[in-house]
């Protein structure tokens, strides 16, 4: 394997999913002894084109080059016979066997119908060696540490002769000393000559790491740089692109002041250290950051759905309850993350997945009034735009935008006054989007504080007043609607100080 | 000076130290248990139940559950007692017993692995249907259906003679002890055993690995038939008869004895000898009950208890192991 | 008009009225016997212990459990009512005390089962087949083996032989109960917890609910109409013993699944659950009529169960039965399908 040969390259690939094109002419280059790092927004088709050259996905057009030849890889035996192989986010490891069963899980070594564990061992023991890892090949693997896990994730990927390793996100689930560890582990790879396509978000892992970097977006390669060339600024511009700013309205809503929220040195586990800020009716504070930043945990926390080691939640003066129902009556909601596992009941209507936050209105005594509650539903069905415009119709048979309204309009339907939104536009498509920022528009006007979380640079800038971005557990800059651009939220993203923004 | 005891370890001194206080206990109050004749009776009845626990365990291991184990031991012990009168040499019926063990197990692999049935539902309904089909094939006074059972003595020699035992120590024992042997040594020298803990452990990562897991589950069923067949052939054959009744009960000792065992259900942890110690403890409860006069209904009372007992303590341990693994983790990191 | 006779005939119910509808066909042609009287209330006295026991466990399997213990609960509760009545020679103030016992002991049963499903997070049919033997286990203590024979024409008796307008008392009380169910499963606010908790229990505890304490008042529930059940079923029996009640789990965990109740939970309901104690009691009747082996009834009624649940997963309509890595793969798909 001879450093700065080209491994694999991409030619004009191009991929559509129901009419809609998602990669257009995208030529990939990667080469052996290389760490090329691959950038880009949510959506810019970096997932994409990994499932491409991985045979998860069949590409609707270019060519794939391994060595030169041009290759068909139509399912992941194909890309690992060619050497490629991907380390995932949520790892592949069984946690009941040891690290040598797991790496040869699926082509174990037999020597008359049986397993030559010595053998299988020995040749763990000559990988461990050969790139000088620190692991114990019959620990098992239910007692390592996540950076230790992915190491046997990528020892598994050597065991199958892997010549370029895809890390999709490595270090989302990993704290600074063990990322330090797999980046250590990444330059021995270099070293003995395997290439490396590393996908991240965070800037300081492409700098410390990245021999070369292509940026994505919109489905296109708009760069590819060399080393020298990578600063902050060039990135974040290219991966978002000019940005329209005259096309923004303006906030200039008033401040509800009798209508507060204080959290006052918050803190969760590792996730979020020592968090303070006040929010006030009538704004929409945007919570930026990237993920694994601690955002989701803060409106949990607030909400009453995680439990936080230490600090205080106030809401208008008061404590705020642990408990959710309570929380719910004075005047709380959430929108959760993923609105499939946490946000609505597939198999129910949409009447009744409206209806069952609200029965402290619907029901006496515990018997619900059942033309109140059909009346409560309709009624938000035709003020939110959701549609079918039946409300008998089971919320899995939706598309995800009218999902999204449905649990939005659980929520608007109460008028609350706290309404916590986490990705809240993830999967939804344009035209429901802009329904949405009008609902949560309407909602601050009426005096509510509205909570969002976002990893939508777009929407993070346009449509909050205010702009709190979190690195590493703790707020690191804060933003006016006015001095936000998509360029500076994403470096405060990635812990770089911009001129715009407040330093925290 | 570094003392490290892993937590299986722990979980296996736990059920072996169940087994010995119950022994000594008896042993020390009552005179008869250790006499060789008891420990030998006491063998015997633990291989019948051990022998069905052995298969269920490998289902469990591979994150599913049996409960059809006790109709396939009366739809074979019928049948063999039937094949009996063919005058066919005991060897042969054995073979066959097992063999139509296996065929209801393949029923049970093929509705999960095929049809994609959930696991207890539908072993909970093949063991209506095999109990029933047992009770078909048994003799009846009119020959009608609706007649009465009877059970008909066995007079094929060299099938009873598997019933026997050398010196005390019945053939069953022996079969049993040999299969566990041979069962612990599949499991964990072999693919298909590393394959079995692999999906019972993490079903999706054993997939994308390339364990082919419909194929895993279906053999689990089938050993876990075959082994219940090979049970019911070895006790008809000590009985000398077969009843309508054979193997009522039995799945719900199995799955008792298997988490006494240190088996865990959901999968991928504890191990066929797991399977083999919570056997005797089994027996021991209900030699127990015996010898100090309780009435039968006890033995109910303590199975139902053993199997919550033993599934609580599993979770209360297991959050003792992750606790004990965190301490260690950090002192590794602290150092 | 026209499109809606259609669609019930297409949709469930149509369905179910010509699974009744051949039913008695074939028996009109076969076995005459079945439309006497005698056999027509004697199918509808089954029914009712089978309906007032599936409209409890309905409760349970709506949040996709199982509850095994049904039969052993029932006769634990024959024996308990029929220990205290008969120390009162079979008197008012005995029966009543007996029920209180029997419904006392049924909510520590339920409760005991919610308990550990939740807090303890163990899988409901290991837990209800636990204790299905343990309750069986207590039943020889309260009649010391011997069977316990009601007399008299009091209270006891009245329960599962009297006639209200010429309607057997069972089957009042199976309508009371099903009517009663029905109501807090359509009605209620904790009925629509339930619901919401067995679609999904992470979307249902961010909306407020007390996942934890809705499950074991459920527990509770399918215990409680399980004592009622045993109750009805030793009073038209006349007799309690270590036998009452013995297999009816099969009976009513049959009802659930022919009447359409999704076994994973949040689909279902009362009438799903009547149909399918109606047609548990059909089949039940029929082969006694034919002469089919109370044991060997039970193989028919493993091959229902099966065929049930294959045609559920076969016809995608619910997934009822389907196991759970199939599901996971499912959702894994429409996740991939979410990001295209």
């Amino acid at each position: 394997m001879e450093k700065d040969r080209v491994l694999l390259r991409t030619e004009g690939i191009f991929k559509q999913f129901n009419g809609v094109t998602v990669l257009d002419d995208v030529n990939l280059e990667i080469k052996y002894g290389e760490v090329h790092a691959l950038m880009g927004e949510n959506g810019a088709g970096k997932s994409t084109i990994i499932k491409i050259i991985t045979g998860v996905y069949a590409k609707d057009g270019g060519d794939v080059f391994v060595d030169g030849e041009v290759v068909a890889i139509n399912n992941r035996q194909d890309a690992r016979a060619r050497g490629i192989s991907v380390i995932y986010q949520e790892l592949s490891l069984v946690p009941a066997l040891t690290v040598t069963e797991n790496i040869f899980l699926g082509q174990e070594i037999e020597h008359r119908g049986l397993l030559s564990k010595k053998k299988m061992r020995e040749s763990v023991r000559a990988l461990i060696g050969k790139y000088a890892f620190e692991i114990d090949p019959d620990a098992v693997v239910d007692s390592l540490s996540m950076a230790q896990r992915q190491m046997v994730e990528i020892l598994k990927a050597l065991s199958m002769d892997a010549k370029l390793i895809i890390m999709d996100e490595p270090t989302s689930s990993l704290s600074a000393a063990e990322s330090e560890k797999l980046f250590d582990t990444i330059d021995g790879l270099r070293e003995k000559g395997a290439g490396i396509l590393y996908v991240s978000h965070r800037l300081e892992e492409v700098y410390r790491l990245s021999d070369r970097l292509t940026v994505m977006r919109d489905g296109r390669i708009v760069a590819v740089l060399d080393r020298s060339e990578i600063n902050a600024k060039t990135v974040t511009t290219l991966m978002i692109g000019r940005e329209p700013r005259e096309s923004r309205a303006r906030s200039g809503r008033d401040l509800f002041k009798d209508n507060y929220l204080e959290v006052k040195h918050l803190s969760y586990g590792k996730l979020l250290k020592d968090v303070s800020f006040t929010a006030y009716g009538g704004e929409i504070l945007g919570i930026g950051g990237l993920v694994g930043s601690g955002r989701t945990e803060l409106v949990r926390c607030i909400y009453g759905a995680a439990k936080q080691d230490g600090g205080e939640i106030l809401f208008n003066g008061r404590p705020v309850s642990k408990r959710i129902a309570k929380n719910i009556r004075m005047g709380f909601g959430l929108v959760p993350e993923d609105r499939r596992v946490e946000g609505f009941i597939p198999v129910q209507s949409i009447e009744k997945n409206i209806a069952i936050a609200s029965h402290d209105r619907l029901s006496r005594l515990g018997i619900v009034n059942a033309r109140k509650e059909t009346r409560w539903a309709e009624d938000a069905i035709q003020n939110y735009d959701i549609r079918p415009k039946n409300r008998h119709m089971p919320v899995a048979n939706l598309s995800g935008g009218n999902q999204q309204k449905v649990v939005l309009g659980r929520w608007l339907s109460r008028d609350p006054k706290l309404l916590l939104l986490d990705e809240p536009t993830v999967g939804v498509d344009v035209g429901v989007k802009a329904d949405l920022y009008d609902f949560m528009r309407k909602l601050a006007q009426s005096g509510a504080i509205i909570i969002m979380v976002s990893s939508d640079l777009f929407e993070l800038t346009h449509i909050s007043d205010r702009i709190l971005v979190m690195h590493g557990g703790r707020f690191f800059e804060e933003f006016t609607h006015d001095n936000a651009s998509q360029t500076s939220v994403l470096l405060a993203a990635s812990g770089e100080h911009t001129e715009e923004g407040r330093a925290l | 000076m570094k003392f490290k005891i892993r937590n299986k370890t722990v979980r296996r001194l736990v059920s072996i130290g169940l087994v010995i206080a119950l022994a000594l206990f008896f042993a020390l109050s009552t005179e008869a248990f250790l006499s060789p004749r008891n420990l030998f009776l006491l063998l015997k009845d633990s291989a019948y139940l051990g022998l069905i626990a052995l298969g269920v365990s490998i289902v469990i291991i591979g994150g599913g559950i049996d409960l059809s184990g006790g109709g396939i031991v009366c739809v074979v012990g019928i049948l063999t007692s039937r094949l009996t009168f063919t005058g066919l040499p005991g060897i042969v019926i054995l073979a066959g017993g097992v063999i139509l063990g296996a065929v209801c197990g393949a029923a049970n692999g093929f509705l999960i692995a095929a049809v994609h049935l959930t696991e207890f539902v539908a072993t909970l309904a093949t063991g209506f249907v095999f109990t029933g089909m047992g009770l078909l094939f048994a003799y009846r006074s009119n020959g009608r259906i609706s007649g009465n059972l009877i059970s008909k003595s066995i007079t094929n020699k060299s099938f009873l003679a598997m019933g026997k035992h050398i010196n005390g120590l019945y053939y069953i024992t022996i079969v049993w002890v040999a299969m566990s042997v041979l069962s612990h040594f599949v499991m964990v020298r072999t693919k298909f055993g590393l394959h079995t803990y692999a999906m019972g452990s993490h079903e999706k990562s054993a997939e994308m690995s390339g364990v082919n897991v419909a194929r895993q589950k279906a053999l689990g069923f089938v050993i876990s038939g075959a082994c219940a067949g090979l049970a019911s052939v070895m006790v008809v054959a000590n009985m000398g008869a077969s009843a309508a009744s054979l193997g009522t009960g039995y799945e719900f000792q199995a799955i008792a004895a298997c988490v006494v065992g240190g088996l865990v259900l959901g999968g991928g942890k504890g191990d066929t000898i797991g399977a083999f110690i919570g056997s005797i403890f089994m027996l021991l409860v209900l030699n127990g009950l015996y010898k100090f006069n309780l009435p039968t209904y006890w033995q109910y009372i303590f199975q139902g208890a053993i199997i919550i007992i033993a599934t609580a303590f599993d979770a209360q341990f297991a959050k003792f192991a992750q606790k004990r693994r965190a301490a260690e983790s950090a002192a590794r990191t602290a150092a | 008009m026209n499109s809606k006779i259609t669609r019930f005939i297409g949709g469930q119910w149509g369905q179910r009225a010509l699974i009744l509808l051949l039913i008695f066909i074939v028996m009109a042609v076969f076995e005459r016997k079945f439309f006497t009287p005698g056999n027509v209330s004697s199918i509808f006295l089954a029914i009712s212990v089978y309906g007032i026991m599936a409209c409890g466990m309905l409760f349970v399997v709506l949040l996709g459990g199982l509850d095994l213990s049904v039969g052993s609960m029932a006769g634990l509760s024959a024996v308990i009512i029929s220990f205290f009545a008969k120390n009162d020679n079979f008197g008012t103030g005995g029966v009543l005390t007996g029920l209180l016992a029997a419904l006392a002991a049924a909510v520590v049963v339920g409760w005991l089962h919610g308990v550990l499903v939740t807090q303890i997070n163990m899988p409901s049919f290991v837990v209800t087949l636990a204790t299905k033997y343990i309750l069986y286990g207590f039943m020889p203590m309260i009649t010391s083996g011997a069977f316990i024979y009601i007399t008299g024409e009091g209270l006891m008796y009245q329960v599962g032989n009297a006639k209200v307008l010429g309607v057997p008392m069972p089957i009042v009380i199976f309508l009371v109960v099903a009517v009663i169910c029905g109501l807090i499963l359509s009605r209620t606010t904790f009925g629509r917890r339930l619901y919401a908790i067995g679609g999904n229990p992470t979307a249902s505890a961010l909306v407020g609910i007390h996942v934890f304490r809705d499950t074991k008042i459920a527990y509770i529930i399918s215990c409680v109409t399980a004592a009622l059940g045993g109750m009805v079923l030793c009073s038209m029996n006349m007799i309690a013993g270590q036998t009452t009640g013995n297999g009816y789990e099969g009976n009513v965990l049959l009802a659930m699944i022919v009447g359409g109740i999704n076994l994973a939970g949040g689909e279902g309901g009362v009438p799903g659950a009547v149909f399918g104690a109606l047609l548990a009691g059909i089949i039940t009747n029929l082969m006694t009529l034919l002469g089919v082996s109370a044991d060997f009834q039970k193989f028919v009624q493993g091959m229902i169960i099966l065929a049930a649940i294959t045609l559920n997963v076969y016809t995608g309509r619910r997934s009822a039965g389907l196991s759970a890595p199939k599901r996971r793969r499912g959702k894994a798909a429409e996740e991939s399908a979410k990001q295209g």
